[in-house]
């Protein structure tokens, strides 16, 4: 019986660091968009729900950071 | 009276030698280059001919070749005068038929000398 | 509003959507899209906001508040995965020819029918009530519109009389017609994909304009609606307690996993990429569409609260509210929304359900109470055709008789729940070779059965159904087997019945993996997936199998599914790649991978592995056969590259050292002919003074006239010798670059200026017409560099020009102009022209030295070459253009300094943001 690896990260023609960079932008925003981070943001901020700028701020924040990870640092990496 | 071909693509040196040749009472003949110069050779057959190599059109071995390889021209003699000074030059000017082969500069003296000792 | 307006207006939707769809299609098959792929690939995958999405949502966030919103967030974070876990997907499906999700599994785990079959049945049992529940909502919609509320459901409308059955065939018919047409060796269904882009385009403006229509006429902004909401309703949204955080974190599980695996996801985002890059395009395109989806779905629901009365089911607030105001036009826009969001849903799942169906049921069933005999080419288009029909009467049924019993998004969120037991599977298939056959089929077995215990049974009992004992004493009276809290476990619905399926089914996909052999054929695969992207290329030379098969009996099984045509293309193919194909004799695994590859893609690969091993005398493959077998790959593989990599090394070095050393040879040569060039061009001069030195000398006598005449042409013969001489060094300071040019700000216009002016005189006393050509603006061009060099230059050409030009009728032209970049400046003559093959030879040094074909000028043969080289000094360019016999042109080319400055600027830029 050969032993019990999980190849996660294993390695290809795409640069593991750059993996790791989108792992880790993953495990980020997961902690951002869950509790306890989620239970912070209380009250009305202008008029508005805290909670609801502070969840479409993430949403715009990590839907910049695809855009730019994949259109923008392509040219030059690949 | 001896006629002298004079080719040469420099007109201050077909000048020189024109004046020279004169002085000496040769029938002087001039070209500017080897076309003319053939057209020259076969009109008026002269006895000597001076001949630069390096020139437009037809260069001076074409035409020494040409005097040498016709029965009619072939008694002509031809002397040689290019800045060419390479071993290899002087050696090929004599193969093809030259009677005589000087480089530049040479002296005027050595060359009258020369001619009168061709005509002779 | 009368039904038959709103009927028409939907099938003239669904008409034109069906026009434009096969119209792409037609388009896209000959490599002409009509847009590009990689959108129409982006906006199919939205395919996932659905009917529910549409309607739900609201009235999900009227009850729930922020909680409706999981839904999105989940495939939101899953986004930076994408290029991870998608992509790995998409490459090994495209390597395989794998069309479903049971496909996959079954493959990795070896190829098995049993979880093939397994998986499916269990997939089109968890999405079928998904389907209906879409059919459900087109109807509640429909409703609405033309009566203003629901109906009780009435059992006597059953088929002939009610929408939601002729919906269902006119979906069975368009994706017949459309999609299921003929069996291809490609698995791509580009009409397929269009309709649903448009599907995603129409639903999304349609909702942002029932958002806007809410936000900004009937209230003034957000703002506004948040300030007139009441309390209760705004504490919903303003705070998310930390205790409702475990039920958060469950549906972002769930979201996250179907976005990835439900059926109609895998089939847009899978099965129908053409190009791994598009990913790139979706991984940002997709989440910014789930925003702008969201953006109004708050706002509407608390509009709705406020301006609709109680009565009025939230679900309904989307079409309510644009109906209450009379905005008939708004209210139908938005039903179509709502029909697209559903249709669109309804045919990309049915499609996805009848490959699978069809793929890993009907046809390997068939097949092997066949046992290989007699199989005909139209089975599988047969039974794909069947299965649309089976899938679609099947949610119909649902529907009408269990569906309305139920809410909503419930059993949206079960389906959910049933997606998420193939997780630990999937994705032990892509990353943990030690997984196996026992692990999945255990894994997806207990998942499923804790599944229905913990999530169907208890809304099945408030059905009815069974009884409500079951509920609150557990079954035979023991507690903790309660459906709804497993171990006295107390979580919301959802969460628990998550929660425990998953812990089970991972919990024995992991232990059976671990506890249980995997075999050399499933090895064989879990090699070929996890590191996919090292066998991708080449992955038929790669398999080990063992086994016996005559050539004749694989290609006529193949022709019989395939078409004797196509076959023969693929044969082609095969023979291009990768050589003989053992035409008359036993073939060898290369080929038998290769044709199993083929099949699947017409019959799925449950079928086609069937079809081969009931063809073949296949031997049981060993785990050391797989073993040695990669080593060796491997192995092979890293020596390979190793001395790949030494043996470029080498002939670099070789190829450098071989360039330097041609490179000193030209040189020495250069050097070398350059010498004996000079002096041979020195005798030339000296010979004449010589020769008029001795005249001199020897002729005392002759005239003063004459003397003086002689000495004149010594002289002019010693100036020329001391141009050349100065040429010379000139040149060699210019190459050496012992010299640099001054860098100064100047301005080429005025120094070609006065250039000519130093020449006039020359031009006036040869009667030499010159024609001058000045651009406007060519007087404020700068540039930096050395304003004497320049001048060089430009006395150099046009004395060429005026020593060339014709002698009958000469004639200059010299002409200055610029554009953005550069100030160009042209000299022509009309003199002889330079002959085409000594063009480019013109600036080469003693050019015209060695050109046997003219008469010498009085020129150095120096002057261009050293123009030349003043001229890329500047970084600019000179050429020449010429006609012979007609006269040439050199056109110099001088960049300004602010265009130097701009280029510089981006190669810094682009270095440093290396």
């Amino acid at each position: 019986m050969q032993g019990v690896t999980v190849d996660f990260f294993y390695i290809d023609n795409m640069k593991s660091k750059r993996k790791m960079t989108l792992v880790a932008v993953f495990v980020l925003f997961f902690m951002l968009l869950n509790t306890p981070f989620l239970s912070i943001p209380d009250g009305m901020i202008g008029g508005l729900p805290a909670l609801m700028l502070y969840i479409g701020a993430c949403w715009v924040i990590l839907i910049a950071v695809m855009a730019y990870f994949f259109t923008n640092r392509n040219r030059h990496k690949n | 009276m001896n006629k002298i071909l004079i080719v040469d693509d420099e007109p201050n040196i077909l000048m020189s030698l024109e004046f020279l040749m004169r002085k000496e009472n040769y029938d002087v003949f001039v070209a500017r280059d080897g076309a003319e110069a053939l057209d020259i050779i076969s009109e008026e057959k002269p006895d000597v001919v001076v001949l630069d190599i390096m020139m437009p059109n037809v260069d001076g071995y074409e035409v020494c070749q040409s005097i040498k390889g016709n029965a009619i021209t072939e008694h002509i003699k031809v002397i040689f005068l290019s800045a060419r000074s390479k071993e290899e030059d002087i050696k090929k000017g004599y193969e093809i038929g030259a009677d005589k082969y000087l480089t530049k500069p040479f002296s005027t003296r050595n060359l009258m000398k020369e001619i009168k000792a061709l005509v002779n | 509003m009368a039904g038959w307006i709103i009927i028409l207006i939907s099938l003239g939707y669904l008409g034109l959507l069906f026009v434009l769809a096969h119209f792409m299609d037609k388009r896209a098959r000959v490599g002409k899209h009509l847009i590009k792929y990689k959108w129409v690939y982006a906006l199919g995958i939205p395919v996932y906001c659905t009917a529910w999405t549409y309607y739900g949502s609201v009235g999900n966030a009227v009850n729930d508040g922020w909680e409706f919103l999981t839904i999105y967030i989940g495939p939101l974070l899953t986004m930076p995965l994408w290029w991870i876990v998608m992509r790995k997907m998409i490459r090994i499906c495209e390597v395989q020819r794998i069309s479903t999700l049971p496909d996959l599994i079954s493959l990795r785990y070896g190829k098995s029918l049993t979880i093939s079959v397994l998986s499916s049945v269990l997939i089109v049992l968890g999405i079928i009530p998904y389907i209906s529940i879409q059919l459900k909502s087109i109807t509640n919609s429909y409703e609405i519109l033309a009566y203003g509320a629901y109906q009780d459901s009435n059992m006597a409308n059953l088929f002939l009389n009610d929408t939601a059955f002729y919906l269902s065939v006119i979906l069975a018919l368009f994706i017949i017609l459309f999609v299921f047409r003929s069996i291809e060796t490609t698995d791509k269904h580009f009409g397929m994909m269009g309709a649903i882009a448009i599907d995603s385009v129409v639903k999304l403006v349609a909702f942002i304009a029932v958002g806007v229509y809410v936000t900004y006429v009937l209230f003034n902004g957000f703002g506004d609606i948040f300030s007139q909401i009441d309390k209760e309703t705004l504490g919903k949204f303003e705070h998310l307690p930390e205790s409702s955080g475990i039920e958060w974190f469950f549906m972002l599980l769930l979201s996250m996993s179907a976005i990835m695996l439900l059926p109609r996801q895998f089939q847009v985002t899978v099965a129908e990429n053409t190009n791994e890059n598009h990913l790139k395009t979706a991984i940002w395109v997709f989440p910014l569409y789930l925003l702008l989806i969201n953006i109004f779905v708050v706002p509407i629901a608390m509009g709705g609260k406020l301006l609709l009365p109680a009565s009025i089911d939230p679900d309904s607030y989307v079409l309510a509210i644009p109906l209450m105001s009379n905005k008939e036009g708004l209210a139908l826009f938005t039903f179509i929304g709502g029909f697209s969001a559903a249709t669109g849903m309804i045919i990309v799942s049915t499609i996805s359900l009848a490959l699978i169906l069809s793929n890993n049921v009907i046809v390997p069933v068939i097949l092997k109470s066949l046992e290989g005999r007699n199989i005909y080419s139209s089975l599988p288009l047969r039974s794909r055709r069947l299965a649309v029909f089976g899938i679609l009467i099947l949610a119909y049924l649902y529907y009408k008789f269990i569906a309305d019993r139920f809410p909503l998004a419930s059993i949206g969120l079960i389906s959910f729940a049933a997606i998420i037991q193939f997780a630990p599977a999937v994705l032990g298939a892509l990353f943990w070779k030690d997984a196996n056959k026992q692990g999945a089929m255990s894994g997806l077995i207990i998942g499923f059965v804790v599944w229905g215990y913990t999530l169907v049974i208890p809304t099945v009992i408030e059905v009815g159904l069974l009884p409500e004992s079951l509920m609150h004493d557990g079954p035979f009276g023991i507690g903790w087997l309660r459906p709804e809290s497993l171990f006295g476990s107390s979580l919301p619905f959802i969460a628990h019945g998550t929660l425990w399926s998953l812990f089970f089914n991972t919990l024995a996909f992991f232990a059976a993996s671990i506890f249980t052999e995997q075999s050399g054929k499933e090895r064989n695969q879990a090699e070929l997936y996890v590191d996919i992207y090292q066998y991708s290329t080449k992955s038929a030379e790669k398999l080990v199998w063992k086994g016996e098969m005559v050539y004749q009996d694989l290609v006529k099984l193949a022709e019989n599914l395939l078409g004797k045509d196509r076959m023969a293309e693929a044969i082609d193919n095969y023979r291009q790649r990768y050589g003989e194909t053992h035409q008359d004799g036993v073939v060898d695994a290369k080929f038998v991978n290769y044709t199993e590859r083929l099949l699947s893609g017409a019959v799925g690969s449950a079928s086609a592995h069937l079809l081969i091993s009931s063809m073949a005398k296949e031997d049981e493959i060993e785990l050391k056969d797989v073993i040695v077998l990669l080593k060796e790959t491997s192995e092979t593989a890293r020596l390979n590259e190793e001395l790949q990599y030494k043996s470029s090394q080498l002939r670099r070095q070789a190829d450098e050292l071989e360039e330097a050393n041609e490179r000193l040879k030209n040189l020495d040569k250069e050097k070398d002919d350059f010498i004996s060039t000079v002096t041979h061009e020195m005798r030339t001069p000296l010979t004449a003074i010589k020769a008029f030195v001795e005249i001199i000398q020897d002729n005392p006598e002759i005239e003063e006239q004459e003397r003086s005449r002689f000495l004149g042409t010594i002289n002019d013969e010693i100036d020329r010798m001391t141009r050349l001489i100065n040429q010379v060094l000139d040149m060699e300071k210019l190459e050496s670059g012992a010299t640099t040019i001054a860098s100064t700000t100047i301005s080429p216009y005025q120094i070609l200026n006065d250039s000519i002016k130093s020449l006039e005189h020359l031009i006036l006393s040869k009667e030499i017409k010159l024609n001058q050509q000045f651009g406007d603006d060519v007087n404020s061009v700068e540039i930096t560099g050395d304003e004497d060099r320049l001048k060089q230059v430009f006395i150099n050409l046009i004395s060429n020009a005026i020593k060339y030009a014709s002698e009958e009728q000469p004639f200059i032209t010299i002409q200055c102009e610029t554009d953005q970049s550069a100030l160009i400046i042209s000299i022509t003559d009309n003199g002889r022209g330079i002959k085409k093959e000594n063009m480019t030879r013109i600036f080469e040094k003693f050019f015209q030295a060695r050109d046997q074909t003219r008469k010498k000028p009085k020129g150095t043969g120096l002057g261009l070459s050293i123009s030349k080289k003043i001229i890329e000094l500047h970084k600019g360019t000179i050429e020449v253009t010429s006609e012979w016999q007609k006269g040439s042109t050199f056109i110099i080319r001088l960049p300004t300094s602010s265009y130097i400055q701009a280029i510089e600027e981006e190669y810094e830029q682009n270095f440093n943001s290396r």
